[in-house]
């Protein structure tokens, strides 16, 4: 039986008579990048953000590592690394004292924090204030933020958003090599499908709150026969846009 | 809650350390100068200086609270700090009571600094002993009956994004806490505002200002506590 690091059943909620989130059930495997693929607004920071306690659900239940979420949230959190929306920094900080504050909540040492600044590729600006970062180096920072302390899950929303041609690259490869470096699990949202193609093995599409396919990109290729994953894409969404 | 505190420290900006440092000198200054030139020679000879400090410090206090708090929040606001301290290991209302407990500390080294320059000006000043009683009583009551209203500025700087809202509440309320100390309607006193102008030992029935603020200032921040864990950020 497949083990799943973050499962979530009927999760709903609702703004005034919008749901942004409708009963989406989501199945997260051990140690795989799970891509949720979704166009803007269609609900996947709002999960994101219910799965990290950010918001509140009104309807349904999460697990996280088998322990019911939020009643364990300490407990949770502490294995759990994330990047959501726009990386929070504090620009009159340095990019080494941005990563002990979050080491410092997590008894981390002095030798992970040196040893994720490298990972980042970031140990030569780590005394150089954040505000003075371009933004794919407080993109990285950010991803460092979430990972400095070895998660075993890592939430990252729209990670590579607002960044060039070479720092989407960047992003990219540091997400992928992270399962077998770390032995995360990696959950990514994105509204691009060639992103996701790239990265994820499983995918979850959600379309207007709802979870309208859920499984592996392999399955999702298999199922659309001859037709290009976009043409999948847009046909299971009732799009004429883009993803 | 101590990781947390240390973690308030780390992000520190140097601003609220120089602050209450430069916020006691000038309280300092002005007392001293205006006891000094008119009211040394005066009746109360030189303890006319704690009732020249008695109209400022209210005022100075209350001010630098609506400051600090404003500047920690702010740190937080412009970071995004919030999404991420709520996504840390750490339960949500000590998040608020961290920062509450940052600004009280840091209230309390500015009352520590008022007290020891009034302590040098006096011992500088007079040849008699320095009345450390009455003056540890009237800082520190003070910093104490300002309770309710750090309360409250710890809280609206943490849910207003736009800290002109704080600061101008915080600004209004210093100024119109002598104000209101001094009206004659009675209920007007019971105002969190009028604490800290009250709680002077040369104003009778002081303590129970003073009482008043510290449970006002519990009452608050337990109701801020609240409010705060339940924002969706």
């Amino acid at each position: 039986m497949e083990q799943y690091v973050l499962e979530t059943s009927d999760l709903t909620k609702t703004y005034g008579n919008y749901s942004a989130v409708d009963g989406v059930s989501l199945k997260v495997p051990q140690c795989s990048i799970y891509g949720f693929l979704g166009a803007n607004g269609a609900g996947k920071s709002t999960t994101m953000k219910m799965v990290l306690g950010l918001i509140k659900p009104d309807r349904g239940s999460i697990r996280v590592f088998g322990r019911p979420f939020p009643q364990e949230r300490t407990r949770i959190l502490r294995r759990v690394g994330a990047l959501i929306e726009s990386p929070s920094y504090y620009g009159h900080l340095t990019g080494y004292q941005n990563l002990r504050i979050v080491a410092k909540l997590m008894d981390v040492s002095e030798s992970q924090i040196m040893e994720t600044l490298e990972w980042v590729r970031l140990e030569n600006q780590a005394d150089k204030k954040v505000k003075h970062y371009s933004l794919g180096m407080k993109q990285r920072l950010g991803i460092a933020m979430a990972i400095v302390h070895r998660p075993k899950l890592l939430i990252l929303d729209e990670p590579t958003n607002g960044l060039d041609p070479s720092g989407i690259q960047e992003i990219r490869s540091f997400i992928k090599s992270i399962p077998e470096k770390f032995g995360m699990t990696v959950l990514i949202s994105s509204h691009l499908l060639h992103e996701i193609e790239q990265i994820a093995e499983h995918v979850g599409i959600i379309h207007e709150g709802q979870l309208i396919y859920q499984d592996t990109l392999a399955s999702l290729q298999e199922k659309g026969g001859d037709l290009p994953l976009e043409r999948i894409f847009l046909e299971m969404t009732g799009q004429g846009r883009s993803l | 809650m101590i990781k947390l505190i240390q973690i308030e420290w780390l992000k520190m900006r140097r601003f609220c350390i120089v602050f209450p440092v430069m916020a006691a000198f000038f309280l300092l200054l002005m007392v001293g100068g205006l006891w000094f030139f008119n009211y040394r020679e005066g009746d109360g000879g030189v303890f006319s200086i704690f009732a020249v400090q008695y109209f400022f410090l209210s005022l100075t206090l209350m001010l630098s609270i609506t400051i600090l708090a404003s500047v920690t929040a702010s740190t937080e606001h412009e970071a995004k700090g919030w999404k991420l301290l709520a996504a840390l290991p750490a339960a949500k209302r000590n998040i608020l009571i961290a920062k509450f407990i940052v600004v009280f500390l840091l209230m309390a080294l500015e009352v520590l600094l008022i007290i020891a320059g009034t302590a040098v000006v006096w011992m500088l000043a007079s040849n008699e002993a320095v009345p450390w009683d009455f003056m540890l009583r009237q800082q520190l009551y003070c910093l104490l009956a300002a309770g309710g209203f750090m309360a409250v500025q710890v809280w609206l700087s943490t849910v207003c994004s736009n800290q002109s809202i704080p600061v101008g509440f915080g600004v209004a309320g210093s100024i119109s806490s002598l104000f209101l100390a001094r009206s004659n309607t009675g209920m007007v006193h019971l105002l969190p505002w009028a604490y800290p102008s009250l709680s002077s030992p040369l104003i009778p029935d002081h303590r129970q200002w003073v009482v008043a603020g510290a449970v006002t200032g519990v009452i608050i921040l337990l109701a801020g506590i609240r409010h705060f864990t339940r924002i969706e950020w």
